[in-house]
């Protein structure tokens, strides 16, 4: 084996943990216990770097969980899932996951949930720049183009659904938010929540959505329905859905990128 | 013919400093962005660096590339990096000489290897290889290295000089990094300045380090040291009129710190020119 593979080898055993460190101090000039403690301070290095690019990614967990104990979760999560990519903004994307998996986090079980909104508003910061959809774009369709239109969606645009109230705990955390940070939350933690996520310009945004028209975004994103079959879809879900202020949001917020026609489509 | 001071010195442009950077337009020659943090489709972050390119000359620092690593897997990285020098257009694109990622791991951290012959034949096709998709010259940054190996073959600054001639590459000179290097080890960091090739110097870092019970360590988050300036001021009297830059990364204080420390910088580079009996002329 190439002696430069190994030696990688054995220094990634003993930054992964102080087990890996015998197999490696053999390869260093030096006094040994030094480099041992050198080794240390890489390890603590490299936990640190993947804690902070955590840290950027879901600061709501961080705000819930506290920082002593959201640090105990990143050296857990890294431990089972490190970082695969020399670009630390992209770790940390199954860090919900983990949180499903991971016992003690049982008690606060809206954690996993709030988790996912925080990755797909840290998606929507970097995605692209799109000028959004105006109304206009809707008046010059008949009503059967409209029926079979594809509405595609602003790149950022993101839908999740939860058990918990996900949108109001997100919202209530932020900088602005009216109670304050670290207030008591006023959210009624029974209450499921669908959330939506997208790019106000430079901003993100998050709000909650009523289920029929979480049904009718998600069949136009997810599933990529015609308009026709997304209203009769949320129609189904929610008897009092009102397409009309599910369009008007969608204008007014931005949600709508290009609208193709029957005889746009590939 | 006739000799000028130094370029004028940067500074490192972090996200607490945007908004007054771009509001103030501070007199700096150039201000400098780790890559990988607008490696993005779009949002805040890569509009503010465009908008800080319409007043600055840019330099892209990587610190993902972990170009030593054997198993490295980058050439999504290498095509992120090709699509923001696109974007940007920046002065400098610059990597440190270092690895970061074997079996599928990235340890997103700055690992020194062994100086061997087998590394400089995988380093150099790396540097070649990304110049070639680039189309530009990169700069290699030595090391602040806390380890060292039995089995190095050379020093990291005749593996530096090995790579400039293999590859035709620049060289960042981080001279914290080098004095780091020289207490931890015991050594002299004129004797790494004599070995390294000055005339492939194209920019120089400069920061602070912090003393622990391991020796010093890199941290970036204090001023440059007096020792550190010293080696500035021999990196001037050899010549080397390459721009510095002010790094600070960690603890990141006022704005007005750092432009102390840029315009300190610039006082060293315009009097050692005077100073310096045997001129070296520098190509405008």
């Amino acid at each position: 084996m190439s002696a430069l593979l190994d030696a990688q080898r054995r220094f990634a055993g003993a930054l992964r943990s102080a087990q890996g460190e015998p197999a490696m101090l053999p390869l260093l000039a030096g006094d040994t216990e030094r480099n041992r403690g050198l080794l240390g301070v890489y390890r603590g290095t490299a936990v640190a770097n993947a804690n902070a690019a955590l840290t950027l990614a879901y600061p709501v967990c961080r705000q819930i969980t506290g920082d002593d104990y959201f640090d105990a979760l990143a050296r857990r999560y890294w431990a089972l899932a490190p970082s695969t990519d020399g670009d630390l903004n992209r770790y940390g994307h199954s860090f919900a996951d983990f949180l499903d998996r991971f016992e003690p986090v049982r008690a606060l079980p809206y954690l996993p949930d709030v988790a996912r909104l925080e990755w797909s508003v840290h998606v929507a910061t970097t995605a692209a720049d799109a000028a959004p959809l105006g109304g206009e774009a809707f008046a010059a369709l008949d009503p059967d183009a409209l029926a079979a239109a594809r509405l595609h969606m602003t790149p950022g645009f993101a839908l999740l659904g939860s058990a918990w109230p996900i949108a109001d705990i997100w919202l209530q955390h932020q900088p602005n938010a009216a109670g304050g940070l670290g207030d008591a939350l006023d959210i009624d933690l029974g209450q499921a929540q669908y959330a939506v996520v997208w790019r106000d310009g430079l901003r993100v945004r998050v709000a909650a959505l009523s289920a029929g028209a979480h049904a009718f975004w998600a069949a136009i994103a997810l599933v990529g329905a015609s308009f026709g079959d997304a209203w009769a879809g949320a129609a189904g879900t929610e008897q009092d859905f009102n397409l009309a202020a599910a369009i008007e949001q969608a204008i007014t917020c931005g949600w709508l990128h290009h609208i193709k026609t029957r005889g746009q489509e590939q | 013919m006739k000799s000028h001071p130094a370029s004028p010195t940067g500074i490192g442009l972090r996200q607490p400093h945007y908004a007054r950077v771009l509001e103030e337009r501070p007199h700096i020659g150039f201000v400098e962005v780790h890559s990988e943090n607008f490696f993005h489709d779009g949002g805040a972050a890569l509009r503010t660096l465009e908008r800080a390119r319409g007043c600055y000359p840019v330099s892209l620092h990587g610190v993902g590339l972990a170009l030593a690593s054997v198993d490295a897997r980058s050439e999504a990285h290498v095509e992120r990096l090709a699509k923001l020098v696109e974007r940007v257009e920046p002065e400098f694109v610059s990597e440190h000489l270092c690895w970061g990622a074997v079996d599928g791991v990235h340890f997103n951290d700055l690992l020194p290897f062994p100086y061997t012959g087998e590394a400089l034949a995988l380093v150099a096709a790396r540097v070649n290889a990304l110049q070639d998709r680039l189309r530009r010259p990169v700069l290699i940054e030595n090391l602040s290295a806390y380890v060292q190996f039995r089995d190095a073959q050379m020093s990291e600054a005749q593996f530096l000089a090995d790579l400039v001639c293999l590859t035709g590459c620049g060289l960042l000179l981080d001279l914290n990094n080098l004095y780091v290097n020289a207490r931890n080890f015991g050594s002299d960091p004129m004797d790494a300045l004599e070995q390294l090739p000055m005339h492939a110097v194209r920019e120089i870092h400069l920061a602070g380090h912090a003393v622990t019970e391991y020796g010093l360590i890199d941290t970036h988050g204090s001023a440059v040291c007096d020792d550190v300036w010293s080696l500035l001021a021999a990196v001037r009297r050899r010549g080397v009129c390459a721009p510095a830059l002010i790094e600070w990364d960690t603890d990141l204080p006022e704005l007005d710190v750092l432009l102390a420390e840029a315009a300190r910088a610039d006082r060293i580079g315009a009097v050692a020119d005077e100073s310096n009996g045997d001129r070296h002329v520098c190509a405008a």
